[in-house]
């Protein structure tokens, strides 16, 4: 079947349209369309091929509807290492069921930001073609939803360090480093190490930034108030601003 | 005559397009309160100017008024503010207490010289604590011998309160101001999405989870936002005015609802309070996302779009 033909077949169910509809405004994330009465026969090989482009990744899933091949699924991707989350909002992978309007060749497809994600993949290539020519026919659609993990997607690139709101330096958090800030009373010391960053001394009076955790996700930021000293971690943002 | 009509439009054209201000979205940093505020707003930058303007006078004037030992207490912004903070006393049977400064002093949290007191120290200092023994009379607060009043839980959220209602008066659709982790948030954010909060982990580094907000204030009261540590026991600022102890029920505390101020406030009584669940019954627009002292979330009161961090 080729991407046409799949997409005629989709989209004529109905409850599908919102799905690739949704897909589209959910930039990084990818869908899985595999259709076929077996989902479990094929799945683990295609996330298995899929986790070698960084199409997958995580290991917690959970079904977002109930699926008649659920208990077979529960268990291939159990015995393939993945976790079935207690909390839902904690899954990578979440699986859902869907009934075709019109029967059809097996075959998958994957997603991604609203598009077809052509991956080239000779393995899934031969899974595809052994699917589609000898599979029976089936009116199943199991939609795979995948998340990327938020630390990877939100883990900060650099290092911003504002004294009295003026930008005074800026460093990549990546490697180790040490660097030294002499203020007009008060020496501030910031260790960057293993993406991380973090105040190793200061002279202030609350010492609140000595006892923060070491930061890492963009937004993150270390605040020495006495000083007016903020380390802050910039890149990709998952939150507009913290509190707390 | 058809070169001047042309020559009149494009001249028009012109005009026009210098008096049309564009809109995009502000950023900046302030220091108030002790801490880093936070600004972000949509509007034009000649607006910009005027809002920083504003936030900083009205920023200023809360500081000022709202010191600690500050002797005017006749002021109306106190007088106001001793209102909405008396009502959150009864609300919370005396969980939330402004009249806690001495006790504050006495542990060290308002000088930074940080001890221990012992038994003695604090029933001694207990019998100057309870906002009942502060009463306005004449158009003052009249306090007790040996009473003082911190406003520490509360005049944030209220100057935050105010800061916002000039800027959207002043006719900024969509914005937020972040003070020191007490916010308040109106409009979408650039992403035409409601506002993204990121709420610290009381322990460790990244989120405790995200909040999706819009036209609400938000504010967080934490065991890690203030403390020392002696003999490896933390002491922390959020001191509970029975027991004269820092309260041990949770790590963090935070409240969303339509008012930062009252969120302020709130967060520190339901931290404190054995009966958060009550409190929050009289407030029925505001809820809470508490996690207990063995790291354990949970919800009170009204829910709101709240998505758990999961990248651990």
């Amino acid at each position: 079947m080729d991407r046409r033909d799949f997409f005629k077949k989709i989209l004529m169910t109905p409850a599908v349209a919102p799905l690739l509809l949704a897909a589209n405004r959910t930039k990084g994330e990818g869908e899985l369309y595999l259709i076929t009465d077996n989902p479990e026969v094929f799945l683990g090989h295609i996330l298995q091929g899929l986790r070698k482009f960084q199409a997958v990744s995580g290991i917690n899933f959970s079904f977002s509807t109930a699926h008649p091949q659920e208990k077979e699924l529960d268990h291939i991707l159990k015995d393939a290492g993945w976790h079935r989350a207690e909390n839902p909002t904690q899954a990578d992978m979440s699986l859902a069921f869907r009934r075709l309007h019109q029967a059809t060749r097996p075959s998958f497809s994957l997603v991604k930001s609203g598009q077809i994600w052509d991956i080239r993949s000779r393995k899934l290539y031969a899974l595809w073609k052994q699917m589609n020519s000898s599979g029976p026919i089936s009116r199943s659609l199991t939609v795979v939803t995948f998340s990327q993990n938020p630390i990877r997607r939100f883990s900060g690139e650099s290092i911003a360090i504002y004294q009295s709101g003026r930008l005074i330096d800026k460093l990549t958090l990546g490697g180790q480093d040490t660097r030294i800030y002499a203020l007009e009373s008060n020496v501030i010391r910031v260790h960057k190490e293993n993406g991380r960053a973090w105040i190793a001394e200061s002279s202030c009076r609350h010492r609140i930034c000595l006892l923060s955790p070491p930061v890492f996700l963009a937004g993150e930021r270390i605040i020495c108030a006495p000083n007016q000293f903020v380390l802050e971690v910039q890149g990709p943002r998952s939150v507009d601003t913290i509190i707390g | 005559m058809r070169k001047r009509t042309l020559c009149l439009f494009l001249a028009g054209i012109a005009v026009l397009s210098g008096c049309r201000k564009t809109e995009t979205w502000h950023k900046s940093t302030l220091f108030y309160f002790d801490t880093v505020c936070e600004l972000n707003l949509y509007c034009s930058a000649p607006a910009f100017m005027s809002a920083q303007t504003k936030v900083n006078q009205i920023f200023s004037e809360i500081q000022d008024h709202f010191a600690p030992n500050v002797s005017d207490l006749s002021s109306p912004l106190i007088l106001d503010l001793f209102q909405k903070a008396k009502k959150v006393y009864h609300s919370s049977d005396g969980s939330f207490d402004i009249s806690i400064a001495p006790l504050s002093q006495l542990w060290g949290f308002i000088s930074g010289s940080y001890s221990v007191p012992d038994a003695q120290e604090i029933s001694t200092t207990l019998k100057s604590i309870g906002m009942d023994k502060a009463k306005v009379e004449g158009g003052k607060i009249r306090l007790k011998p040996g009473m003082s009043l911190d406003w520490g839980g509360i005049a944030k959220g209220f100057g935050i309160d105010l800061a916002a209602r000039a800027l959207i008066q002043m006719g900024i659709s969509m914005g937020f101001v972040n003070a020191g982790g007490d916010l308040y948030c109106w409009g979408t954010n650039p992403n035409n999405e409601p506002w993204q909060i990121g709420i610290k982990h009381p322990r460790q580094s990244g989120f405790l989870g995200i909040l999706a907000i819009s036209d609400l204030g938000a504010a967080t009261t934490g065991d890690y936002q203030r403390y020392f540590s002696q003999d490896g026991i933390r002491y922390h600022h959020v001191l509970d005015p029975k027991s004269g102890h820092p309260a041990r029920r949770n790590q963090s505390v935070t409240v969303i609802g339509p008012e930062a101020s009252i969120c302020d406030a709130l967060s520190t009584a339901v931290f404190v309070s054995k009966d958060p669940a009550l409190i929050l019954e009289k407030y029925p627009e505001y809820g809470a996302i508490l996690v207990d002292c063995e790291g354990k979330m949970s919800y009170l009161g009204k829910s709101y779009p709240f998505r758990p961090w999961k990248g651990r």
